[in-house]
């Protein structure tokens, strides 16, 4: 009996080992393709012709979408800086969604806002249709769309379906945008006109960096230890990670804090579903799913230029709601388009990154969580001996480590935005310090995100669409006006 | 447990070999920018003053670099010829060329990188001299993406007329240039790209065409307009006519008001129609004031409200028309004229400036 | 000998402007974003402001706007200096009250003709 249980105990610490093995190195593999891309992409530095993007009156209009939820500390310096953004022809569309503060008053004051009768077309139906529309009193390409309360998904809708131009850019209110973002993220659709469909730009850690006027004029490492680790997070799963799923044409996830899509194939799909957490990547799943359905050739491309900064969360207690959320949103998405996981129909996506999503990502923290578990227990009752515990212990963390530092390299020899040499120690420092708490917390987290995606599967899907919002930014971390940073 | 041993060195020594690199990547990047800019600094400042001094025969002292020092001040020397024009751009690009940049470049032109082809495209299409154009036409069939759209970019840059041909070429489908990038740079060569593409409304792909129509329209050459209104007749690919049509409105060329009104009023599409009551309102024929308000008055909500933003666009008549639809008609058509009225006054009200607020961030 | 402001981000065309304009016997205060234009103009006393359209933090536009909106500045006369060429952009620079419009690439000859000719027509 004893040994039973022993073999059994073995068997998953193994299982467990060969699991944390494949993860690392799936990681491994994904930075070595955006590795190829950066070096490809380096070279070409000088001869991308941005400049010239800039000036082409043929450049593709694009209509920036901004929902927003009670923001008014920082909701002018973002339009401000978004009005400011270097791209020949945009409109900035701002859609209140439902805001019970001083956002609108703060926006007429800083803009002069004048109202217009509001005609919708509704392209994409919505829940809430807008109840004002107004427009800034000279040539600033500004319009403010006040609604009721609805949701971050409907009120994007709503803004979509109030939108002039060709192509629609999501943003989010807290994100500070580089002034070249919109032609960093348009490119593609200059570059490959006829099969480009969604660009989607990365997200980097805006804590600690030297702010002004919305922009950021110098990237720091932040000082709490919780958002230096997310940096390192998010340079190896947002930088790296989506450069490489990009590069193999299978990009699933496009970031809502700065995506670019075309209108119309939005519109073909139906737009955003409120009904859904995540959003963001379910809409581009979607579009895979109608692309792919349609046999129409397409592409899904990720730009790794440092493009849009987001605060990220400082207190444990925010960050496990965000990854709560999150856990959950994948989940929802994975069941929801579960018909395409090893579809060969669906090509790539079917075969290849809708199954790792659903074994590195979905199943990622019960393994994680159960292996350390396992492993525990099975040293404690002798089954394993203590060399299988410390390879255990290399492969999981260890060789974690190996991959965090080998994402630094990357962005040292490709975009080396951490001037300073004391972030750099502190980047290494953080990347080791992530394997002793962080990542088995971060499970814990999405263990739970998971598990209420599953209790809830047949619940209203409504009732979280507003904590959604609110929980990516809450009060204690939106931007405060001009006094944020500096 | 030697094994575990072993892995775990193995590890260890796989970390410190990467942090090592990093740290040595740092450290060289660092170097070698404080050397270049220390090196290139003072040629700057040299370079700059005998610029904004006209004193175009100091830059004899350069033709005396080293040719090393040279080389690590050349890529400025050309970024910053590629913001100038008249005279201080030709002393510059003679400079280069003296100097061997040209040379340097032709040859990278041909080097297997791809990457280096690219930037010797842009090089060559900021030196513009007949053989750097003539080097250009022939990477704009380069078998990388990359180096045929920024030969395509240089063409443009050059300022020569040389480069029409090539560039037309390169507009037909299969070329695997992007097409806005060709029509950016036949609009920077200006009027001389006017003939080609005249002629190239009779190509024999429709996509040539097409682009050759839109192109035209952005050039602002009075000349195409005959040529134009001939690609708006009825038995004209639908396609080609759009363009001509929205090129006719950019133009804004009055024989072409007819023609418009006719696809204005009884267009077989929508976005033809849109076209057409668009290009009205650029034409400022006031003639086209009943047109549009029937359009507010019936048409479909997208084209009214394009309609009413053409009306205003034709100033008082046009208004008159929107006050008059904002208080007699009913339902969607008295929404769009109301609102292209709001909107085209705007700028009237009185209050607070806008931008007061923008300030108080400085 | 007048004070002329020069708000552009790119330093070749800064340094070049500035150097320009005091070899023909002016006075440059040369900045590289909107936010210190605003603060240059609040400082000192400046007799024409050259801007860039597309500055970080704050356009020439913007600048040019709020110059408009302030007694103090309202009559300083700006050219702007811009990449973009199309005839609307043009017509927005001069909604925005700016007195003329300098296109890159751009030949420091004329730029210097333009501003004493804009200098000539304020003090008339």
């Amino acid at each position: 009996m004893r040994s039973d249980v022993g073999h059994v105990l073995v068997a998953t610490d193994w299982f467990v080992l060969a699991y944390f093995f494949a993860i690392n190195s799936g990681y491994l593999a994904l930075i070595a393709l955006a590795a190829i891309e950066f070096v490809r992409h380096g070279r070409l530095q000088g001869a991308l012709g941005y400049d010239d993007t800039f000036v082409n009156p043929l450049a593709p209009p694009v209509s920036i979408i901004l929902p927003t939820y009670n923001e008014q500390a920082g909701i002018v310096t973002s339009v401000a800086a978004m009005l400011a953004l270097r791209y020949p022809e945009f409109e900035v569309v701002v859609v209140l969604d439902g805001c019970t503060d001083d956002s609108f008053s703060v926006l007429e004051r800083a803009f002069d806002l004048i109202e217009m009768p509001c005609v919708v077309v509704e392209q994409i139906p919505t829940r809430v249709p807008p109840t004002a529309k107004f427009v800034a009193a000279g040539a600033a390409p500004l319009v403010v769309i006040t609604k009721e309360n609805s949701g971050r998904a409907d009120a994007i809708n709503v803004g979509i379906n109030a939108s002039r131009y060709p192509l629609v850019c999501m943003v989010d209110a807290d994100s500070i945008l580089d002034p070249e973002a919109l032609l960093h993220v348009a490119q593609p659709f200059m570059d490959d006109p006829e099969r480009v469909i969604a660009t989607g730009g990365v997200i980097r850690a805006a804590n600690g960096c030297r702010i002004r006027h919305g922009r950021i004029m110098e990237v720091r490492m932040p000082r709490p230890w919780i958002a230096r680790i997310q940096v390192m997070e998010y340079l190896r799963a947002f930088l790296l990670g989506r450069t490489g799923w990009s590069r193999l044409g299978s990009l699933l996830i496009i970031s809502g804090a700065f995506g670019l899509f075309r209108k119309d194939l939005v519109i073909e799909v139906g737009g955003l579903d409120p009904t859904c957490i995540g959003e963001d990547a379910e809409l581009v799943v979607r579009l895979h799913k109608a692309m792919r359905q349609a046999r129409r050739p397409y592409r899904v491309v990720f730009v790794a230029e440092p493009v849009s900064w987001t605060e990220v969360p400082e207190t444990a207690r925010v960050l496990a709601r965000q990854r709560r959320r999150w856990a959950r949103g994948l989940a929802e998405v994975l069941w929801r388009h579960r018909s395409m996981i090893g579809n060969p129909r669906y090509g790539r996506i079917g075969l290849l990154a809708m199954p790792y999503f659903v074994v590195f990502e979905y199943l990622a923290p019960f393994i994680q969580i159960a292996g350390l578990a396992a492993v525990a227990v099975a040293l404690a009752l002798g089954a394993i001996n203590v060399v299988f515990g410390v390879v255990f212990l290399l492969v999981a963390l260890g060789y974690g480590l190996l991959v965090s530092i080998a994402a630094l390299v990357i962005e040292e020899l490709s975009f080396h935005r951490y001037a300073r040499w004391r972030d750099l120690a502190i980047a290494v420092a953080a990347a080791t310090l992530e394997n002793f708490g962080y990542r088995q917390l971060t499970a814990l987290w999405q263990l739970q995100g998971t598990w209420a995606a599953l209790r809830r599967k047949r619940a209203v899907w409504g009732e979280m669409t507003r904590t959604g919002f609110t929980l990516e930014a809450p009060a204690d971390l939106a931007p405060s006006g001009g006094g944020r940073g500096e | 447990m030697t094994a575990a041993v072993d892995l775990v060195e193995a590890m260890a020594a796989l970390v410190a070999f990467l942090l090592v690199l990093v740290v040595a990547a740092r450290f060289a990047r660092l170097v070698r920018a404080r050397q270049r800019d220390a090196r290139i600094a003072p040629l700057r400042q040299e370079l700059l003053a005998m610029i904004a001094s006209e004193d175009l025969a100091a830059l004899e002292g350069f033709r005396r670099l080293a040719p090393a020092r040279w080389r690590l001040f050349e890529p400025s020397v050309l970024s910053l010829t590629a913001k100038l024009r008249g005279e201080s751009q030709r002393a510059l690009i003679t400079l280069c060329c003296e100097l061997g940049t040209l040379e340097r470049a032709l040859s990278a032109s041909r080097s297997a990188r791809a990457a280096r082809r690219a930037v010797a495209a842009e090089a060559l299409g900021t030196i513009g001299t007949n053989e750097a154009v003539t080097r250009l036409s022939m990477l704009a069939r380069d078998r990388s993406a990359f180096v045929r759209a920024a030969a395509v970019r240089a063409l443009g840059r050059s300022g020569r007329s040389a480069g029409v041909g090539p560039l037309i070429a390169a507009l037909e489908p299969g070329s695997g240039v992007p097409h806005r990038f060709v029509a950016q740079a036949l609009l920077r060569l200006g009027e001389p790209s006017a003939p080609g593409l005249i002629a190239a409304l009779g190509h024999p792909h429709s996509e040539v065409r097409e682009r050759a129509a839109e192109i035209l329209g952005l050039l602002g050459t009075r000349s195409a307009v005959p040529a134009l209104l001939q690609a708006c007749g009825s038995d004209v690919a639908r396609a080609l006519r759009l363009h001509a049509l929205r090129a006719l409105g950019r133009l804004g060329a009055p024989q072409a008001f007819s023609v418009l009104c006719e696809a204005a009023e009884h267009g077989e599409d929508e976005d033809l129609r849109r076209l057409a009551v668009q290009a009205l309102g650029r034409l400022g024929h006031l003639g086209a004031v009943p047109i549009l308000a029937a359009v507010v008055a019936t048409g479909p909500d997208r084209l009214a409200a394009i309609a009413a933003e053409s009306l205003v666009a034709l100033k008082a008549p046009g208004e008159a028309a929107l006050s008059e639809l904002a208080t007699s008609a009913c339902g969607p058509a008295q929404l769009h004229a109301k609102a292209a009225l709001v909107f085209a006054h705007r700028g009237e009200r009185a209050g607070a400036p806008a931008g007061s607020e923008l300030k108080a961030f400085s | 000998m007048s004070l002329i402001l020069v708000a552009d981000d790119d330093r070749d065309i800064r340094d070049l402007v500035a150097f320009k304009l005091s070899n023909a016997g002016h006075e440059v205060v040369a900045v590289e974003d909107g936010p210190s234009a605003l603060g240059a103009l609040a400082d000192r006393l400046v007799e024409v402001a050259i801007l860039d359209v597309s500055m970080p933090g704050m356009s020439g536009f913007d600048v040019c706007r709020s110059m408009r909106s302030e007694a103090r500045t309202a009559s300083i006369p700006v050219l702007l200096l811009t990449a973009k060429a199309q005839e609307a952009d043009v017509q927005t620079g001069f909604a925005y009250g700016a007195d003329d419009y300098i296109v890159k690439p751009f030949s420091p000859r004329e730029l210097l003709s333009r501003v004493e000719a804009v200098l000539a027509r304020s003090r008339r």
